[in-house]
C-alpha cells in the first residue's frame, strides 16, 4: 500500500509517501499527545520537588522544559503552516529549514549539553569509586571485627588455661 | 521566478541537511565517547541521534537527484517516513521515562523499560513504513 504511494515530490525535490494512510497520522498524533501530556505531568511533578533536592540534582530536571521544543518546532509548526498557507513560497522555505533541521535541533537540545554528558560519565565514575571505597571499608571493618572476636576467644581460652 | 525559487529551496535544503548531518553525527559521537549510552535515557538519546542521522541520509539521497530510478526513490521515501516516525516516538519514550521515573522513583526499572520499548518502537515504525 505504502510502496505504491512513494513518489517524487516535485515541489520539495524529495521522495516521499504521497498519500500516507490515516494510521500513519494517527500514530504521529498519538506520539505527540503522549510526549506533550507526559512532559506536562513530569514537569508538574518536578515543580513540586523541594529546592534542596533540585540543588542536589544541579537543576538538571528543569532542562525537561526544552525537550518538547524540537517536536513543537520540527513537527507541529511546519504542519500548521502547511495547512494555513499551502501555496506560499516563503512558508515553503521556512518549512524546509524547520523540517529538515530536526537533527540539528535535536543536537542543540539533547546533544550540546556538555554538563549532561560530563556529569553522567563523571557521576558514574564517582559512584563506582564510592562503592569500591564503601565495600572496602565494610570488608575491612568486618575483617577487624572477626579478628577481634577470634582474639577475644583466644584470650579467654588462654585465661581459662591459666586458671 | 520558478527557477529562482527552486535554486533557493535546493540551496536551503543543502545547508540545512549538512547542518543536520553534522549535528546528529556530533550527538552520536559525544554519546559514544562519554559513555552516555550506558544509562537508560542515554540509550534513547543515542537512538534519537541515529534516527536523525537516517533522516539526514534521506535528505542527502534527495540531493543526489536520481529520482527517476523508482526503487531508489522508494527506499528514500521509506527511510524518510521511518526516521520521521522514529524521531517523533523516541522523545515520546523519553517523556514516558521521565514521567514514570518521577512518579515511581526507585520502583521503576529504567533499563527494562528501555530494553522493551526500543525494539517495539522500531518494529512499529517499520510496519507503518512498509505495509
Amino acid at each position: 500500500m505504502f510502496m505504491d504511494s512513494m513518489k517524487y515530490d516535485e515541489h520539495d525535490f524529495i521522495c516521499r509517501i504521497a498519500y500516507p494512510p490515516i494510521c500513519y497520522w494517527i500514530a504521529i498524533l498519538i506520539a505527540l499527545l503522549i510526549t506533550f501530556g507526559l512532559y506536562f505531568l513530569s514537569i508538574r511533578k518536578a515543580r513540586r520537588i523541594t529546592s534542596l533536592f533540585v540543588q542536589e540534582l544541579d537543576s538538571r530536571i528543569y532542562r525537561l522544559f526544552w525537550y518538547p521544543a524540537v517536536i513543537f518546532m520540527g513537527f507541529l509548526v511546519p504542519q500548521a503552516l502547511k495547512l494555513a498557507f499551502p501555496t506560499s513560497v516563503l512558508i515553503r522555505r521556512v518549512m524546509v529549514i524547520v523540517n529538515d533541521s530536526v537533527g540539528f535541533q535535536n543536537a542543540v537540545i539533547y546533544g550540546c549539553q556538555r554538563k549532561l554528558y560530563g556529569s553522567s560519565a563523571e557521576e558514574r565514575d564517582e559512584e563506582y569509586k564510592r562503592s569500591i571505597l564503601e565495600s572496602d571499608t565494610e570488608s575491612t571493618l568486618s575483617k577487624i571485627k572477626s579478628i577481634k572476636s577470634r582474639n577475644s576467644v583466644k584470650i579467654s581460652l588462654i585465661e581459662a588455661s591459666h586458671i | 521566478m520558478v527557477v529562482e525559487t527552486a535554486f533557493v529551496l535546493s540551496t536551503l535544503h543543502t545547508i540545512v541537511t549538512s547542518l543536520s548531518t553534522a549535528g546528529s553525527l556530533l550527538m552520536a559521537f559525544f554519546c559514544i565517547r562519554n559513555r552516555v549510552y550506558e544509562t537508560a535515557p542515554g540509550k534513547l538519546i543515542l537512538s534519537i541521534a541515529l534516527s536523525d542521522l537516517l533522516f539526514a541520509c534521506a535528505n542527502i539521497m534527495s540531493l543526489l537527484k536520481y529520482q527517476n530510478i523508482t526503487i531508489v526513490c522508494q527506499i528514500e521515501a521509506f527511510i524518510r517516513a521511518w526516521s520521521y516516525m522514529l524521531s517523533l516516538l523516541f522523545p515520546a519514550c523519553i517523556a514516558a521515562l521521565c514521567y514514570l521515573t518521577s512518579s515511581l522513583y526507585r520502583r521503576f526499572d529504567q533499563d527494562y523499560f528501555v530494553k522493551i520499548t526500543i525494539p517495539i518502537i522500531i518494529a512499529f515504525c517499520s510496519c507503518f513504513s512498509i505495509v
